[in-house]
């Protein structure tokens, strides 16, 4: 069968080879077909093709489209671009007087929206907490204009206020952000757990990658902080923050002398409980020796003798031990002898 | 207290020479066992199923129970018997026939109280000499047994000997401090051995006198 589809095949080609001779002449492409050609604007044999296919190809195949260029980002600048220096401008907000409110960002680097989130937490931390925090932001690159710093600043405007914290917080680097305390809490706590404190901040906000996300942790993580130095501080009434010549902050406020009236009672409880204490620790020791030294005698009423027995006819209990399974009383032996063994 | 038969276990008279039920007297037992004495010690470990520093903790046990009832001694036996028709029996007759030579002379068998285990046959019992009738019976050695049941059954020899000595001690004291606090009690079930009341209340209480160490 393939065989001979081969040879029917091969004597159509001769014969159209023998006929070829009366043909007319093939058409020739002129230069403008041609270079259409070349363009794309005509496909060889679309026509017969549109014949057999019909409407499955279309009269001209689209133009091939390039694909759109991406539109250029818009330009970002590098860290290295932001101005290293604060803007004169800001100056004054900054650091002439005590803020309003408890976070600063005249520069607006917070949106209107993440500034007010940040001043609701650290106002209901202010409520919550005798330490307020106030928070001054300053953009990743900026640098404190010559001869500020965090401790003269709060001196100038925060040592005549209660117990303080003062944040100074470069948005986008958490790990630059200074703080300052007032003496009131420095009283209570160590250099060391201050700078633990504020490690633990930072650490915090670096769980985060935005920066707004960043102070949100770091000020959460600090507020918990000041929490627990609250409670480790005596706040007295009015806590001035003195300063040493030289602006920080290093009087040492000692703590009030306690209230003889609120000492007494206490002690006198404590002692009470001590004596009660000591009362009955001695009573269980002086029973205890008592017993020990307890001797318990019995009255001989001359028993017996019982069935022959010179000394003893005290039958007591007999427990088998074989099962455990079963409870004593279940194994217990009171079936006569005389039904068992003998 | 009851007295009870060693063989029958049927309830018998105090001056009974004799079961009524059953004809068991002790000579049934040293037919059995023999009829001399036996000389042992207050912890005889004849199954050898205890160390020596297990006994020496056991002999602790036993010497201050004796320390702290000058009448009595505590004596313990471990044994494997074969052709032992009864525990029972065996406590009975070793209460009697034996001869404990740790045990000073001033604690006659009359105070005595034996712990027989017998570890093959896997069963324990107490037996109690004539001073200690009135104040123990069946059922208050069988909590002393019982609490020291689970010890038995995993083979813990000296927790079990512990566990019944403090217990029996616990028992005692309390039936000491009972009879001397209220005498007439005792009176009263001792009451159809021939005595008057006055008589034995005389003689408790002389007895309370002449014993009562100085504390």
């Amino acid at each position: 069968m393939g065989k001979a589809a081969i040879s029917l095949l091969a004597w159509g080609i001769v014969a159209a080879g023998g006929f070829s001779q009366d043909l007319p002449p093939l058409p020739k492409w002129d230069e403008e077909d041609v270079e259409k050609l070349r363009t794309g604007e005509i496909v060889p044999g679309q026509e017969l093709l549109r014949e057999v296919l019909g409407d499955l190809v279309p009269p001209t195949l689209p133009p091939e489209v390039e694909p759109e260029s991406p539109p250029p980002e818009p330009e970002v600048p590098s860290l290295e671009q932001f101005p290293s220096e604060i803007d004169s401008e800001f100056l004054g907000e900054y650091f002439a007087r005590r803020p309003a409110g408890f976070i600063l960002d005249p520069q607006e680097l917070l949106s209107r929206q993440e500034f007010l989130d940040r001043v609701s937490f650290l106002e209901y931390h202010a409520g919550d907490s005798e330490v307020d925090l106030y928070v001054y932001l300053f953009d990743a690159r900026q640098e404190l204009p010559e001869g500020v710093t965090i401790e003269s600043v709060f001196s100038q405007n925060f040592a005549d206020g209660g117990p303080t914290a003062l944040v100074f917080y470069f948005l986008g680097m958490p790990e630059k952000a200074q703080m300052v305390v007032s003496d009131a809490i420095r009283a209570s706590v160590t250099a060391e757990e201050l700078q633990r404190a504020r490690k633990a901040a930072i650490q915090e906000a670096f769980e985060k990658s935005d920066p707004a996300d960043q102070l949100d942790n770091f000020s959460v993580e600090l507020s918990i902080r000041l929490y627990w130095f609250e409670k480790a501080m005596t706040i007295p009434e009015a806590t001035p923050a003195t300063a040493t010549s030289e602006g920080a902050p290093s009087a040492r406020v000692e703590p009030p002398e306690p209230e003889p009236q609120r000492i007494k009672p206490l002690l006198r409880g404590v002692g009470i409980l001590s004596f009660l204490a000591l009362a009955g620790g001695l009573g269980w020791l002086g029973r205890l020796i008592a017993d020990r030294r307890m001797r318990y005698v019995f009255p001989d009423l001359d028993g017996g003798p019982l069935l022959g027995a010179p000394h003893a006819a005290g039958v007591g209990a007999v427990v088998s031990f074989s099962s455990s399974q079963l409870s004593p009383s279940q194994q217990r032996d009171e079936v006569p002898d005389y039904l068992q063994k003998m | 207290m009851v007295m009870k038969c060693p063989r029958c276990v049927q309830r018998v008279h105090r001056s009974a020479m004799q079961c009524p039920h059953c004809g068991f007297d002790i000579a049934d037992v040293d037919r059995v066992f023999g009829e001399q004495e036996v000389r042992l010690k207050c912890l005889t470990d004849a199954a050898g199923v205890m160390r020596k520093r297990e006994r020496e903790a056991a002999e602790r046990a036993l010497a201050d129970f004796q320390r702290k009832f000058p009448q009595l001694f505590f004596a313990v036996y471990f044994g494997t018997f074969r052709e032992l028709p009864s525990l029972r029996q065996f406590g009975f007759w070793l209460l009697n026939r034996g001869a404990f030579e740790d045990v000073d002379v001033s604690r006659p068998n009359e105070g005595g109280i034996l712990l027989s285990v017998d570890v093959g046959g896997k069963s324990a019992g107490i037996s109690f000499g004539y001073l200690l009738q009135p104040f123990l019976d069946d059922d208050l050695t069988f909590t002393a047994l019982s609490a020291a049941h689970p010890f038995l059954l995993q083979g813990h020899y000296l927790r079990a000997t512990e566990v019944v000595v403090e217990r029996m001690t616990r028992i005692l004291k309390r039936q000491s401090r009972r009879v001397r606090r209220d005498p007439e009690r005792l009176e009263a079930g001792a009451g159809d051995n021939g005595e008057g009341a006055g008589e034995v209340l005389e003689r408790i209480r002389a007895n309370h006198r002449s014993r009562q160490p100085k504390l």
